[in-house]
């Protein structure tokens, strides 16, 4: 039997891989990617806490919790689409021009 | 269950419809409306609601601030608090925007987007569920990364939309992240519960529920701006459309602190810690770090992002010292609907400027008190009450907050600091407001008058006469921001 | 023709609006309407601040409109109906007054302005609220009706006078906006139930005044005036303030009902305490009152248009100082009662009445020019006010002194206004305001000569048939009966200075109506002008008043007697100070005289006989010629110099106030400002934020990675933070 703590320990290792990878890569789907990772973590807690607590409380929030991050990321890569129309790169690096 | 009629769902409705619909007239027409046709839709959406939350409101059957509460949504004076400022920040938006979006492409989508980001900021504010904070909180959010990257042919327009956009993702993330730790140890996700089920959580339980504190306190601090959450803010407030700005520094700011005082708060104070030196800390940060970095700024847009960072750190004063003075809390509600009023007038003055003379560097603003006399007289008035002048409304809500500090220092050692640092930043920020008045009176030649714009000059002489009377007579708002706040006085940790 | 019946107009609308509304008002129901006393009173200031801004406006936007020009007066005739409906008002206030005594005296509140809940220690919430509200009493009545009565005559005089002379074409809706704003508070200030809303329309009256005073703003003379005005009240009202900052402390509330319902607050209060806040709220009086030493700012002030000097200088806003100490003065005479007070207060304000009395009407001997003359009578005369109610405090019956001071703000309110309207009309008539270039007007001006006579006896104090004489002997009766160390030549000091009245009224009425034609009225004729009666608008208010000063005199006795009574009682009932009244004492003096003192009465009877006398000798009669008079002895020529130059108490303030401490600011810079400062501060200063804007700024690089990292950073904190 997979216990729901186990679940939620992956879903802290997810986040975690998610977050550092938001801080160090430079594409920006990549980061985008990063934060998808950290949002199925979030799921995952959602799915052990659900498991736990033997509700479909949080089968519900799983399901809105994917509902909303897929509307994230098309509404992102929305945006990456005219940045990269505009500037030719969506490398985080070289997108500057805002500072100070 | 909550009722049909209750504020929140009537707002969603009457606002959601409008915002539905709009996109269905815009195909039908072939996208040939125009920017007013579309811009009155939303208008006239907004006034309704707003006009539904006042009749609510002076039908007295607004129940007071309710912490707990079985139903996902609660019909309560806060949330018709920051219904009714959001609510005004949106109209501003909106009418601010007749004259913005005359000549640029998708008129409509553009109004359809703020409506229903308003929405969420409703939702917001009505919400005692963490999960439905959070679908607000994303209906709130995602229309806005839309909006602040509208301008698509503009590579500052984009360039502020991604940092928008990988900071609030990345934020929201993390929100979601605490909710779901939150849920994890407690087995709910209604507020209430939540605080019940912190108070009575084992020791080895402990981190995991601090930890989805912190989480939320980061998530929601993006959004409020504050230190050290607030890298995005300048580089997104610059680089929008005007009015998003007025948008993102009124409305969803505000949104933030709404989202902030329902949970962090209760949250924090059932685990008994000692927060409150921590979102003093916070607060103090964020006022300096706000009011030195807009001292030396040259472009007018920059300067009031750095200068809405600092009046987050005001507002977060009154909220560190909750639990000691409940004026505190009253304070900062009056300063959330004062600085949302404040602020959304000077960036719409902002707008009248770029779309009228396209410039915001400051040097380019000589003698703009003569080219555009209404425009620049609601930008002095706004950057007055923002500093704190009396008359204006600012100086009533600083006055406050300030007073409920040093009253709260017989309870708390350090919380006359706060006040102390309040009027130090409050005093540095008259030094930059003061360099734009001069630049649009004092300098430069005199000029020929241009021609304002109508809808500019009606958000103007809307905002002036707002905080003039309020200024004059803050009465009623101090009373309803005394509704309006959750007592938290007496949830002291021992 | 038009312009006959253009004043006709003049002189029917307002008796109309004010009887109408009088009717109205007195038929009505109270109770039925529930127009009740806070509603009315609130009214009264209420009126004047919404006509204001709408003269302002309208006037801005139809200037120059026939309507608004002719028909209304530019604004003339809206500002009189706001002043009529406040006067039926009053009216109708003083009869529930007599009517119903009980409800007042107590605070009504009207609004709630700021509510605070200040944390006290230990948790708990006390609330404390700045709120506007109304207290009426017989103090507050007296002079709401004195102000609204002369705001209302005043200003229809003003509609005569500012519409004839073409100078004030088009801009004479300022000059009704401010009288109405000057009127507002006026009657707030009056009405005021804590001593904040009282100070709050204490500075707009403050400021009405240097806006009226300024009104021909192109004269730079005026705008000096103006200026001057301003500042020299500014310098007493700072010490009001202070003093109320003081009275806050003692009393953790400006507000009468606290202040006045317990003065000792539980004992916690001692009349000690009370001293020094007094003293310099007494401080701020002196400014308003133009008292010595702040009374240069009176003289100068008359540069304004003469309505302006009738109504401002003359009847109302001086009289604010006077106000002040009657408010004041009963409270600290309560403590004093109680065993626990210092008498210095009340002497000081004693003698500052007396040496103002004196000083101002020596000046007021030597000087040409006629309104300068009255402007020195009016600080003379609140000098006497001023002598009255400190009197009364060192005199163990207070209400005797507070009655004295009390009967003659009322009737020198009347009987100056008068004065000045009627000189108003000869500097329209004449053209010119020098009263040696006037001169045997008496047969051109009857009426004006008649009024001007009854009012100018009254100021005189010519017995038994003027107010004046009543009033000016009640003073001098309190005075002698004081029964303190000073009486005697404080006593002394208001003979002498009466006499000196009598004389220089003598004078002005000498120069102005009698002997011959000065040259600058034979050069008007010449050229057409003709010399003639002022018109009916014009000399109708102060005909008005000047048969109201002669009308109480002839009941003098019993109208003193009235007003006695009414504040004996008022003082009984708020501060618990007990009068006697005169027990079958044996009176040297015929039957209705028998309530007066004998001393008093002679002296009074002797001073005017003098002054009149010297008066006749010098200018009406012309027996002795003034100039060769003055140049026939050193010691009174340079008397005479002395006097004419103001004692050269101007060339000492201006000294004092403006010469020393520019210097002072001057040598400050040079040493201290542009070493320490400049380049200490400023310099240091800029560079510290600079260099902190820099870090700060250096942080957006504008790299969102770098952002994110600073995110992260921030989560670690917060999160490090919530574990500690």
């Amino acid at each position: 039997m997979i216990e729901p703590s186990w679940i939620a320990g992956l879903g802290a290792f997810l986040f975690c891989i998610g977050l550092v990878g938001v801080f160090t890569r430079k594409n920006a789907i990549i980061v985008l990617m990063c934060i998808e990772i950290m949002l199925n973590a979030v799921n995952l807690n959602f799915v052990a806490g659900a498991a736990h607590y033997e509700n479909i409380d949080g089968w519900v929030y799983t399901s809105i919790a994917i509902a909303i991050a897929a509307a994230e990321v098309a509404v992102g890569l929305a945006i990456f689409l005219a940045l990269y129309s505009q500037r030719g790169t969506i490398s985080l690096d070289e997108v500057t021009l805002l500072k100070h | 269950m909550i009722e049909l009629t209750s504020t929140p769902i009537m707002l969603m409705v009457i606002l959601g419809v409008a915002g539905m619909a709009i996109p269905v007239i815009n195909v039908i027409r072939k996208e040939r409306g125009s920017s007013t046709f579309y811009g009155a839709i939303a208008f006239a959406a907004l006034i309704i609601s707003i006009g539904f939350v006042m009749y609510q409101f002076y039908s007295e059957s607004i129940a007071p601030a309710a912490i707990f509460s079985a139903d996902v949504l609660v019909d309560d004076s806060f949330g018709s608090f920051f219904a009714i400022a959001m609510l005004i920040v949106s109209i501003i938006t909106v009418v601010g925007s007749f004259n913005y979006m005359r000549n640029r492409a998708n008129p409509g989508i553009y109004f359809s987007l703020i409506l229903l980001s308003t929405i969420g900021m409703v939702l917001i504010a009505f919400s005692t569920d963490l999960v439905m904070l959070f679908v607000g909180w994303e209906l709130m959010s995602i229309p806005t990364y839309i909006l602040a990257g509208f301008n698509k042919k503009n590579p500052i327009s984009n360039e502020a939309a991604i940092k928008y956009f990988l900071f609030g993702a990345l934020s929201s993330a993390i929100i979601i992240y605490g909710i779901s730790l939150a849920y994890g140890i407690t087995g709910s996700t209604n507020i209430g519960d939540v605080i019940q089920g912190f108070a009575t959580l084992d020791a080895d339980m402990l981190p995991i529920g601090l930890l989805a504190v912190g989480m939320l306190i980061a998530g929601f601090g993006f959004k409020m701006g504050l230190v050290p959450f607030h890298m995005w803010l300048p580089d997104t407030y610059e680089g929008s459309p005007p009015p998003i700005t007025a948008l993102l520094a009124a409305g969803t700011k505000k949104a933030g602190f709404a989202a902030a005082l329902r949970i962090i708060i209760l949250g924090t104070v059932a685990l008994n810690l000692d927060w409150t030196l921590a979102l003093g800390v916070i607060a103090i940060m964020t006022m300096t770090v706000g009011n030195i970095a807009a001292i030396m700024q040259k472009n007018l847009a920059r300067m009031l992002a750095y200068s809405s960072i600092g009046h987050a750190g005001y507002i977060l004063i009154g909220i560190s010292i909750a639990p000691f003075s409940g004026l505190g809390l009253q304070a900062s509600l009056f300063h959330i609907l004062n600085h949302a009023v404040m602020k959304g007038a000077a960036f719409i003055a902002v707008a009248g400027i770029v779309t009228a003379l396209a410039v915001t560097h400051l040097d380019k603003l000589k003698g703009l008190g003569r080219k555009m006399p209404i425009t620049a007289l609601g930008l002095v008035i706004s950057l007055l009450a923002l500093a704190g002048v009396p008359p204006l409304n600012g100086f009533w809500s600083k006055l406050m907050l300030f007073g409920a500090a040093i009253d709260a220092g017989s309870s708390l050692w350090w919380a006359p600091w706060l006040a102390v640092a309040g009027v130090l930043n409050s005093a540095l920020s008259l030094a930059y407001y003061g360099w734009i008045i001069r630049k649009m009176y004092f300098e430069g030649e005199t000029e020929k008058r241009i021609k304002e714009p109508a809808s500019i000059i009606a958000v103007m002489i809307f905002s002036i006469i707002f905080m003039v009377t309020i200024g004059v007579y803050p009465e009623p708002i101090i009373k309803f921001a005394e509704m309006a706040s959750p007592t938290l006085t007496g949830v002291v940790m021992p | 023709m038009e312009e006959q019946n253009k004043s006709e107009w003049n002189l029917i609308l307002p008796i109309l609006i004010l009887v109408s509304f009088l009717f109205v008002v007195l038929r009505m129901n109270p109770d039925s309407i529930g127009f009740d006393i806070r509603f009315s009173s609130f009214l009264i200031v209420a009126v004047p601040l919404v006509v204001f801004p709408a003269i302002l406006i309208i006037g801005q936007v139809c200037k120059g409109k026939d309507l608004w020009k002719h028909q209304l007066k530019e604004g003339g005739i809206v500002a009189l109906a706001a002043l009529a409906i406040t006067l039926a008002l009053t009216i109708w206030l003083i009869v529930e007054f007599f009517a119903h005594h009980a409800h007042f005296g107590e605070p009504e509140e009207i609004f709630t302005w700021i509510t605070f809940d200040l944390l006290v220690e230990g948790n708990a919430l006390t609330e404390s609220a700045l709120s506007f509200g109304i207290w009426i009493d017989s103090v507050s009545l007296t002079v709401l009706f004195v102000a609204t009565f002369l705001c209302f005559l005043i200003c229809w005089f003003a509609i005569g006078y500012m519409t004839t002379d073409s100078i004030n074409e088009d801009r004479n809706h300022r000059f009704f906006a401010e009288f109405l704003l000057f009127s507002m508070g006026m009657f707030g200030m009056v009405l005021a139930d804590s001593f904040l809303w009282l100070f709050i329309f204490w500075e707009i009256m403050g400021l009405c005044s240097y806006l009226l005073i300024g009104f021909y703003w192109e004269k730079p003379s005026a705008a000096a005036a103006a200026k001057k005005a301003f500042l020299t009240t500014r310098v007493g009202d700072v010490f009001l303030m202070v003093g109320l900052f003081m009275l806050y402390d003692l009393y953790h509330s400006l507000e009468f009902a606290v202040i006045f319902g317990d003065p000792t607050l539980g004992g916690a209060v001692h009349g000690a305490d009370l001293q020094w806040p007094l003293f310099f709220m007494f401080i701020g009086c002196v400014g308003k009152s133009a008292q010595f030493p702040l009374n240069e700012w009176l003289l100068e002030a008359m540069t304004g248009p003469t309505a302006v000097s009738a109504l401002i200088h003359a009847a109302t806003m001086v009289k604010a100082g006077v106000f002040l100490v009657a408010r004041l003065g009963p409270l600290f005479f309560a403590l004093g009662a109680a065993g626990i007070m210092a008498d210095q207060f009340f002497e000081i304000i004693a003698w500052v009445g007396a040496i103002t009395a004196l000083l101002l009407a020596t000046q007021g001997m030597v000087n040409p020019e006629i309104k300068k003359v009255l402007a020195y009578s009016t600080g003379s005369q609140i000098g006497y006010m001023m002598m009255a109610l400190g009197v009364a405090g060192l005199s163990s019956q207070y209400v005797d002194g507070y009655t004295a001071g009390f009967f003659h703000l009322i009737s020198h309110a009347m009987f100056k206004a008068s004065l000045f309207m009627a000189a108003g009309s000869l500097l329209h008539v004449v053209g010119s305001r020098f009263m040696t270039d006037m001169g045997g007007l008496r047969k051109k001006m009857r009426k004006t000569y008649a009024f001007m006579w009854a009012a100018g006896l009254a100021l005189m104090g010519a017995p038994f048939i003027t107010t004046g004489f009543w009033s000016k002997d009640a003073i001098f009766a309190a005075v002698y009966e004081s029964g303190s160390e000073w009486a005697l030549p404080i006593f002394i000091i208001a003979i002498l200075t009466a006499v000196i009245t009598a004389f220089y009224t003598t004078r002005m009425m000498g120069m102005v109506f009698f002997g011959k034609n000065s040259k600058h009225v034979e050069k008007m004729e010449s050229e057409g002008h003709h010399i003639h009666e002022a018109p009916k608008s014009m000399w109708i208010p102060y005909g008005i008043l000047a048969l109201l000063t002669i009308g109480i005199g002839i009941v003098g006795l019993s109208a003193e007697e009235g007003i006695h009574h009414l504040f004996g009682e008022y003082l009984e009932h708020s501060f618990g100070i007990h009068s006697e009244h005169y027990s079958g004492e044996v009176s040297v003096l015929p039957g209705f005289l028998s309530g007066l003192n004998p001393i008093a009465l002679g002296s009074s009877l002797i001073a005017f006989a003098t002054g009149f006398g010297l008066g006749y000798i010098f200018y009406i009669g012309r027996w002795v010629d003034p100039e060769k008079f003055i140049k026939s002895n050193i010691f009174f020529y340079a008397l005479h110099k002395l006097i004419l130059n103001r004692w050269y108490l101007n060339a000492f303030v201006y000294w004092g106030f403006v010469t020393a401490p520019l210097w002072a600011a001057r040598a400050l810079w040079r040493y201290f400002e542009q070493t320490a400062i400049d380049k200490g501060m400023n310099v240091g200063l800029e560079r510290a934020v600079g260099w902190g804007a820099k870090v700060v700024q250096g942080s957006q690089t504008g790299v969102a990675q770098s952002y994110l990292y600073v995110f992260g950073a921030g989560i670690l904190f917060v999160v490090l933070i919530l574990l500690i």
